[in-house]
């Protein structure tokens, strides 16, 4: 690239991506301002800048106890996708009949959005006895498609070679899952942690509807709640958004390499 | 390692932060009354509020002494009032302050002025 088409590309970059970050640093400045953000005129540099509003957060509701409640629910969200979808994907990276009817069959269940499926998966919650539970939480989240076909691409690009002399050498099939497939897929494995990770941190519906009591509550879920308590403190809302954001974006900070790998290979070898 | 680094970090961070907590968290909120003329008042009764989500609570009051001088112990609110007042002779604005950690060991940067009398 010559080095003009460089500065062009790196500058629309550069607008692209102030765009982009521009409500996240809106959000940030004004969890450390409490300036309302409908001002007229807006300022763009925070003044008189003040820590307040996260100790109101940490103080005015159970914080630990919610910061809790979405730890072990996406533990355990992280743990069963992992599990479950390095399953399913070496399951469909073997040969046999109906396996493009399986794959179909995934593929168009991808199409159906869940809310079409809450009442069924309410119900079944229900007999299982998992209502106002972690495990109830993080039920609806334990696989998913989208991952099992990361891992799936990531797996497929194993020589076969390798999985057949762990066969030669004993090694039972979920032992090759484990001792051959996933050590050579961190990608997959960390697109995997990072979206269950995500999807289950940030998920506000299903523990709205399955959730009775306070305690249980997860961080969403007790955003909601807050804004109901402190309608106009809008400096105390936002710390709130920050404090329930850091954690998903410190997590991506970490490994964003491998998860970007990750997609990638997903988009180029399935 | 980045885990490791980061990890590390978060923990030193909040243990230090515990550390500092536990050290200057008796719950103590000192502060002094001026007059209007800017002398020291004596025998002001001080009152300390807890800014709750939606109200002001009162907590406790206490008396200033010879030197204006008044002591709170033990308040642990993180979002507080205080307002000096003489019975029938005026008081100081109701003023609301911050601190970092419930307990948190305060001194008012600012005496409390009393106003003029109603």
């Amino acid at each position: 690239m010559r080095p003009s088409n460089a500065v062009a590309v790196h500058a629309a970059l550069l607008i692209v991506s102030a765009a982009m970050l521009l409500p996240f640093y809106w959000v940030l400045k004004t969890s450390v301002t409490g300036e309302n953000i409908f001002q007229y005129p807006p300022t763009l540099l925070p003044r008189s800048i003040h820590p307040f509003y996260y100790v109101d957060v940490w103080y005015y509701v159970p914080f630990v106890r919610f910061v809790a409640n979405s730890v072990i629910v996406s533990v355990l969200v992280v743990v069963a996708n992992v599990v479950f979808n390095a399953l399913a994907a070496y399951a469909l990276t073997l040969a046999f009949r109906g396996k493009r009817l399986v794959i179909l069959l995934l593929l168009s269940c991808m199409l159906i959005p869940f809310q079409a499926t809450i009442i069924p998966a309410y119900l079944i919650t229900k007999e299982l006895g998992l209502l106002n539970s972690h495990l109830g939480i993080a039920l609806p989240l334990c696989s998913t498609i989208v991952c099992i076909f990361v891992f799936k691409a990531s797996f497929d690009a194993v020589p076969r070679s390798l999985i057949d002399a762990a066969r030669i050498d004993g090694l039972a099939e979920w032992r090759i899952i484990r001792h051959v497939m996933l050590p050579l897929s961190m990608s997959a494995l960390a697109t995997n942690v990072i979206l269950a990770f995500i999807w289950s941190w940030n998920s506000f519906l299903w523990p709205l509807i399955i959730i009775r009591n306070q305690e249980m509550q997860t961080l969403p879920l007790a955003l909601s709640t807050f804004l109901s308590y402190l309608e106009n403190t809008t400096g105390a809302l936002y710390a709130f958004c920050i404090m329930v954001l850091v954690p998903g974006i410190v997590l991506f900070l970490l490994e964003q390499r491998r998860f970007i790998e990750g997609l990638t290979s997903g988009a180029t070898k399935g | 390692m980045r885990y490791l680094v980061v990890l590390s970090a978060t923990t030193l961070l909040v243990a230090g932060w515990n550390v500092w907590v536990v050290l200057h968290s008796d719950g103590i909120v000192r502060g002094q009354v001026l007059e209007a003329d800017g002398h020291p008042a004596e025998g002001i009764t001080v009152t300390f509020w807890e800014k709750t989500l939606t109200t002001l609570e009162r907590r406790a009051s206490t008396q200033t002494d010879r030197d204006g001088r008044f002591l709170f112990v033990g308040q642990p609110a993180h979002h507080f009032a205080v307002q000096a007042e003489r019975p029938d002779d005026g008081a100081s604005p109701r003023t609301l302050y911050r601190r970092y950690f419930r307990s948190q060991n305060f001194v008012l940067a600012e005496p409390l002025r009393l106003g003029k009398g109603p």
